[in-house]
């Protein structure tokens, strides 16, 4: 790890300030991708600015949205009660998230901010449709994520809640990476009225994406077998020691399959 | 007495410090005040290194020293032992012997043959400054073609690891008779021909490598602190090659080790460099190493591609069996580098009656960290062969995997027996391990588990391995216990525990000799300052062998104690007898226990001590049944059922061999469902952290069942046959047999090792 100033504000405006008055400076959100990275000398902020003295943790559930704080986190997420009852694919999206320790300590803001294309929460977030609320603004799920580690923030912009819309029926099947288990394919599910929105992550070298094949044929008949006769293509996934393209684009099929079986179960 | 009998399980003494953070491993006992040291590594797999600037590093702050290739030529010490002599088994040529025995240098100053070769060290006040000099240190390299894959490193046009070395070949050996062989396979009715991968593996113990070297300029004594299991093969290694000073002048200590496996077994650069790095600087240097560090400069294991050809009677019996193994040595030859390919081939004869063996071992270089030993050093691999190599022929026959077994398994009454490799087994109930095994295992009732499982849309498997080791068997240990007039034994081996609880396994057995409470037996291990001479710990050895010579220096206790007893008794010595903690005159009820004789023990103590050696090993033996499911949509697979029956020969504490079982068995099932360092084109490492190598969890591994069938050794006098590797023999193969029994079903004919969940979703791809 390389030296670093830490500062832990207590309020909003200065987190905001001390990011910005240092470019090269790097917010702590929980830490569990970052610190690991700071071990390994692969980032050398000038300032590590420590998120959590902003009281962003906190969880509100109406019958139509659900809103979490940034810094909530995942085993706070996977164990609230009205979550597990409202939305129950996000508490048990959560609750697979590493281990014990990392669901402890790591935030959904982290998360979403990191954007990790091996991440499960982004595609919670494009499913349902999600909005990001920021220090200056609200940014659609759809705008946010703009390819792997690169999102819609600012320099020193911090996400301080993320809301979602409750939908009919939602599910998220993830296959493991063998070795890391993050999100090798993750499959998030989500039908509303409106209809149907399928989120893929860990997939794609370009990060999560929307299936659309998937969603028209799920809009028009939300079962299993609706999606059984479309091929997902390889190109433009990943390929690498633990799965190739190929074995990828047939993983979404299967577990969008699985994740239609549990939505409707 | 009786809790610390042979047969009980006594807690191990060693957890209350383990499980309670008060272990002391190397990274621990840092003394205040040391340097740190910061290896720098090659980041290319072949290069010649063209330059070395070090001048930006050397003025920054808080750096002691920069240590060079060129640096230690000049002060004129030597490198790692390059391996031991090639074993000669029936059949090896005499004159067979290394082609080229290029040794680990210490730092390369001329050729990077690896990623994660040692270049440089660079010492400094803290970690931190020796990491940012490390960092600021320019190494110009020339990049070379590089070659990492073992079968394509023998191929004819591969990349030349060393000039001397032509086709990349570091020896090419042979055992057994080729002729009858070739005579076996000209009348065979059938034969089957197999090959398999043992992948190379990344060790991973839970404690990284460390080493804190000290030099007193006084008496210009080296002191070494690091893990290890064998301390004085260090020492000798360290007095011998690299420094050239005499044994008393190196001395090295062992505290806690969190695992070692085989790769903590011989001497790293670190360790020697530290110990300069001191003697230079005239002040403690520590080197710490991260789990980083390990991934690309550990010694790695296994690597081997085998073809075994089986040849087989119209009945079904074996008549012949001919092996021909590709193993890698890797850019260097480690001191045990060649050991596991060879010298454990004559496992490959197993629990059958084979009229003839022949196998011939190519060890080839390629730019790959060395290989060293690791659990079990050849025997599971040679098992891993053979097991696969039986169940494939009897579906290739039509004859049940149980019932090929049993044509060709060798009999109690055979004993002994000298198999086609040269063993002698002298015990043993083969049959009897494989009926009990599948009763056990409830075979009779996995038809009903499959259907049940195809129900579900899912494929089971069943698979076998039945093994028969050979340990424990080639080197002599010694052992000293010293009794104070406290009435303690102090007790000395050199053995070296890492993890598997010697201290609880050597006081219990002392404590049920000598009917004294173990509270008073300190095993004291791990320092060759104090302990004149130790083999170490490997081989399963430690309690055939080590604990042998304990048992022999506790007689030897009794020997000198009884002068005192009889003097408290008021008899002559010959008419004193000793039994279950007390000192009798015999033909009377007069007896006195310890306390007689400590209260009569001078300020100087009571010393005695013992020696063993075997002559013939050991033969543990056993036969594991795994159950597999596999979901066919996505080709992940776990294991469902395991079973295992064993002959251990006398079992001295049960808990203790259930945990090593346990172990060798997660190793195993390691192998076989996901362990495997993979390398890039360039010779990079891709499975660099635990993101990528992955490990078995607990959560993917099903319950142990074990049970015992025991017939005592009569190798050593205490029966007992070894079981720290015998896990690892029977996992990877009855787990990858259920798993190609699970896929022949669908028409797949080949399934290596780790059957990743890709590998198979392929495998029943590319199926009929």
């Amino acid at each position: 790890m390389y030296d670093f100033a830490y500062e832990k504000p207590s309020s909003l405006a200065d987190a905001v300030a001390s990011l910005k008055a240092n470019l090269d400076s790097k917010a702590l959100a929980g830490g569990q991708t970052f610190i690991p990275v700071l071990k390994q000398r692969l980032n050398k902020p000038s300032v590590v600015v420590d998120l959590a003295k902003l009281n962003l943790k906190g969880i509100t559930v109406t019958p139509t949205t659900v809103t979490i704080g940034a810094m909530t986190t995942h085993g706070e997420i996977a164990l609230s009660a009205d979550i597990q009852k409202t939305l129950p694919a996000l508490a048990h999206m959560a609750s697979m998230i590493g281990d014990w320790q990392v669901r402890h300590r790591g935030t959904m803001g982290g998360s979403l901010a990191n954007n990790d294309p091996s991440a499960c929460y982004p595609s919670a977030l494009l499913a349902l449709d999600g909005t990001i609320t920021t220090d200056r603004r609200t940014i659609k799920a759809e705008d946010f994520f703009q390819g792997m580690f690169t999102t819609a923030l600012e320099d020193g912009e911090l996400i301080t809640s993320v809301s979602f819309p409750v939908p009919e029926k939602a599910a998220y099947t993830k296959f493991r990476n063998p070795a890391s288990r993050y999100a090798m394919v993750g499959v998030f599910v989500a039908k509303f009225a409106a209809g149907v929105r399928v989120a893929i992550t860990g997939a794609s070298q370009s990060g999560v994406f929307r299936h659309t094949a998937f969603e028209h044929a799920l809009s028009a008949h939300f079962a299993a077998d609706a999606i059984k006769d479309i091929v997902t293509p390889a190109n433009g996934l990943n390929s690498d020691i633990h799965a190739s393209a190929p074995y990828r684009a047939h993983l979404i099929g299967v577990m969008t399959k699985r994740a239609v079986i549990e939505a409707l179960s | 007495m009786g809790a610390n009998a042979f047969g009980q399980s006594v807690t191990r003494r060693e957890d209350f410090r383990l499980l309670t953070g008060r272990g002391r491993f190397t990274a621990d006992l840092v003394p205040p005040g040391a340097a740190h040291a910061v290896m720098v590594r090659s980041p290319y797999a072949h290069a010649v290194i063209a330059g070395i600037d070090v001048a930006a590093a050397v003025s920054m702050p808080g750096v002691l020293a920069v240590v060079t290739g060129a640096d230690l030529r000049a002060a004129g010490l030597g490198g790692i032992t390059a391996g031991s002599a090639l074993v000669k088994f029936p059949g090896t040529p005499a004159d067979q012997d290394f082609l080229y025995r290029p040794g680990h240098p210490l730092l390369v100053h001329d050729r990077v043959r690896f990623v994660g070769d040692s270049v440089a060290m660079v010492v400094a006040e803290t970690e931190a400054q020796a990491s940012d000099a490390a960092e600021a240190i320019v190494v110009e390299y020339d990049v070379l073609p590089c070659v990492t894959d073992t079968k394509a490193a023998a191929a004819a046009d591969a990349a030349q690891v060393w000039a001397a070395a032509p086709g990349n070949l570091c020896f090419a050996w042979q055992a057994g008779d080729s002729e009858a062989v070739r005579a076996a396979f000209a009348r065979a009715a059938h034969v089957t021909t197999i090959e398999v991968v043992d992948t190379r593996i990344q060790v991973a113990s839970l404690e990284n490598r460390g080493a804190v070297g000290s030099f007193d300029g006084a008496s210009g004594c080296y002191t070494l602190l690091t893990g290890s299991q064998m301390p004085h093969f260090l020492r000798d290694i360290l007095a011998d090659q690299v420094f050239g000073v005499a044994h008393d002048k190196i001395r090295v200590c062992v505290a806690d080790v969190g695992g070692s496996f085989g790769i903590k077994n011989s001497l790293y650069p670190e360790q020697a460099l530290v110990l300069h790095a001191a003697k230079l600087l005239g002040r403690d240097v520590a080197w710490v190493g991260s789990r980083s560090d390990g991934f690309v400069s550990d010694y790695q294991a296994r690597d081997n591609v085998t073809t075994g050809s089986l040849a087989l009677d119209a009945e079904g019996h074996f008549i012949g069996l001919r092996v021909h193994t590709i193993g890698a040595i890797g850019a260097y030859l480690a001191p045990k580098g060649q050991l596991s390919p060879t010298v454990n081939t004559p496992v490959l004869a197993g629990v059958y009656r084979f009229p003839c063996i022949h196998v011939a071992v190519d060890g080839v270089f390629s730019n790959t960290a060395p290989t060293e030993v690791y659990r079990g050093a050849g025997r599971p691999e040679s098992v891993y062969l053979l097991e696969r190599l039986v169940e494939q022929a009897a579906r290739e026959i039509g004859v049940d995997a149980v019932e090929i077994r049993r044509r060709n398994l060798l009999g109690a009454e055979a004993w002994p027996y000298r198999t086609a490799l040269g063993l002698l087994y002298d015990s043993g109930d083969f049959p009897g391990m494989l009926d009990a095994a599948c009763a056990e295992a409830d075979l009779a009732g996995f038809a009903a588990r499959r259907a049940s499982s195809e129900a579900a849309g899912r494929l089971r498997g069943s698979g076998l391995a039945q093994y028969c080791e050979r340990v424990a068997g080639s080197w002599a240990e010694s052992a000293w216990i010293e009794m104070g007039q406290d009435g303690r034994l102090v007790v000395l081996t050199g053995t070296m525990s890492n993890g598997q609880g010697h201290e609880t396994a050597f006081a219990q057995l002392l404590s049920a000799q000598l009917g004294m409470d173990a509270d008073m037996i300190d095993i004291v291990q791990g320092d060759t300052a104090r302990i004149p001479s130790g083999a170490g710990t490997g081989g399963s050895a430690s309690l055939g062998i080590g604990g042998a010579a304990i048992a022999e220096a506790g007689v030897d206790l009794v020997r000198k104690a009884t002068p005192l007893a009889a003097d408290a008794l008021e008899a002559a010595e010959v008419d004193v007898a000793f039994h279950g903690g007390l000192f009798t005159v015999v033909g009377t009820d007069r007896a006195v226990g310890w306390d007689a004789v400590v209260s009569r023990i001078g300020p100087s103590g009571l010393q005695a001590d013992g020696a063993y050696k075997p002559s013939n090993p050991t033969f543990p033996n056993g036969c594991h049944i795994a159950e597999v499911e596999v979901d066919p949509e996505t080709g992940l697979w776990h294991v469902d059922r395991y079973t295992m029956v064993h002959d251990f020969g006398r079992v001295l504490n049960p808990m203790l061999l259930e945990g090593q079982l346990q172990g060798g068995v997660v190793q195993g099932i390691g192998q076989a469902l996901c362990e495997r360092v993979v390398h890039d084109g360039d010779g990079q490492v891709l499975t660099g952290s635990f993101m990528d190598y992955q490990i078995p969890r607990a959560s993917d591994l099903p319950g142990l069942e074990l049970v015992y069938r025991p017939t005592p050794s009569p190798a050593n006098p205490l029966g007992v046959k070894g079981c720290g590797e015998a896990g690892n023999a029977g996992a990877s193969p009855a787990v990858m047999n259920a798993l190609a029994d699970a896929l022949w079903t669908r028409g797949v004919r080949r399934i290596d090792m780790p059957a990743t969940p890709e590998m198979v979703w392929r495998a029943l791809m590319s199926g009929p």
